[in-house]
């Protein structure tokens, strides 16, 4: 997976984040098999009974999971090498899920997250930047930056992964006792700094090793620096 | 901004209003459906001025009914203790369920969810036709009382949330689901 190249363990890596991408698909569809009310909709007492809420809701889960489905293939250079058109097509449906479903939707539930102000501002923060950076890459591969597009899609991809992240993050938290609403912050800030530091580690990496992603090199268009 | 994101981001926008307007349309009609309105005017005293229409009539025709037929504060808190155990369904349908298993809040503890039944027994707050009482559900070490009027003729149960009389069904929906944790 691109976004583990040149890290050592790069397979063992990449098996963890498809598993875990696997395990969060999967435990997505216990709200919509239509059995027992899931405990995160039974935790948000009103809120779980009021439409605009639960419209949100269903919108970010859906939209998040078809980025984490469609995302994930995008980040294995060799698929891209040999299915350059399923790249493009993936791309386009990854694109506008974050653009215009995950993310947006994401944002409206900040508003009222768990944790109070730090939660708000945490999901704030990861939405906004999780558009900003999509919408980068867009921006780049429209004007054939191939360099900036790869640099921002890296970025989107693992705001993406934040999510797998948190789960992993809360679930050893809870094995080691912490307190619900402390473990709920903590992982929520950790997974935040987690995707930052696998964007940030790869690029820097990507610079030290010169990795060439197209003739058109251009380190600062297109990302946040 | 070409065709391309914008056909997507219209379709999406067109799924999230109906998927908004569907489900609004369902709380809708529940709502509809079941609202006891308590300002409705009923002149005859203070004391039924402050109960659902039902109710106030319930209290008159009480005095015409055999004793033996109205509801018994047994009876009574039979069917309140059915409508909590209905309230309380949810949590215990996922405490059951091997779902909660894959769940990422697995390896947290679920609470003890439990409710009470207190029946007033003031004779001030009693008459023939209706009893008061209070189902407190407890999580944890934490409780919230929710106030409710029985009727003994009719057997119909209002509950009073968030600042209106409530029947059983509309309650059962409308209700904040009882929570395991703080805001």
């Amino acid at each position: 997976m691109l976004l583990y190249a040149g890290l050592r363990g790069a397979t063992w890596w990449t098996a963890l984040t498809v598993v875990a991408c696997g395990v969060v698909l999967l435990s997505n569809t216990i709200y919509f098999d239509g059995g027992a009310l899931p405990r995160f909709l039974l935790e948000k007492g009103t809120w779980a009974r009021n439409p605009c809420w639960l419209a949100a809701f269903y919108f970010h889960v859906v939209g998040a999971s078809v980025c984490l489905a469609a995302g994930t293939p995008l980040m294995f250079p060799a698929f891209t090498r040999s299915h350059p058109a399923w790249h493009r097509c993936l791309g386009y449906v990854y694109l506008n899920t974050v653009l215009w479903m995950a993310a947006p939707a994401g944002l409206a539930l900040a508003l009222v997250a768990k944790g109070g102000l730090w939660g708000t501002t945490g999901f704030t923060c990861a939405g906004v930047l999780w558009w900003y950076t999509t919408w980068s890459g867009y921006r780049a591969i429209r004007r054939g930056d191939i360099t900036a597009h790869v640099r921002a899609m890296v970025r989107s991809y693992s705001w993406a992964l934040s999510a797998p992240a948190f789960r992993a993050i809360q679930v050893v938290m809870f094995l080691f006792g912490l307190e619900d609403t402390p473990n709920y912050i903590a992982s929520l800030w950790l997974s935040i700094a987690a995707s930052v530091w696998l964007a940030e580690s790869f690029l820097y990496r990507s610079r030290q090793t010169s990795m060439k992603f197209a003739a058109t090199p251009s380190p600062h268009a297109g990302v946040v620096s | 901004m070409n065709r391309s994101l914008t056909i997507p981001a219209g379709c999406c926008l067109f799924a999230f209003g109906a998927l908004l307007a569907a489900l609004q349309g369902t709380v809708g009609r529940e709502t509809a459906a079941g609202l006891a309105p308590l300002a409705t005017p009923v002149r005859r005293g203070d004391r039924e001025k402050t109960m659902p229409p039902t109710l106030a009539d319930s209290a008159s025709k009480a005095s015409e009914i055999d004793g033996d037929l109205l509801l018994s504060n047994d009876e009574a808190e039979q069917v309140l203790t059915k409508l909590a155990g209905e309230y309380l369904r949810p949590w215990r349908q996922w405490e059951t369920s091997p779902r909660h298993l894959y769940s990422r809040v697995a390896p947290r503890p679920i609470p003890t969810i439990s409710a009470k039944i207190e029946i007033s027994t003031g004779v001030t707050s009693q008459s023939d036709g209706f009893l008061v009482a209070t189902i407190v559900v407890s999580t944890g070490a934490r409780s919230e009382p929710v106030p409710c009027v029985v009727d003994r003729v009719t057997k119909q149960v209002r509950l009073f949330s968030e600042g209106q009389w409530l029947s059983e069904d509309v309650w059962l929906k409308k209700a904040p689901l009882p929570r395991s944790t703080k805001p």
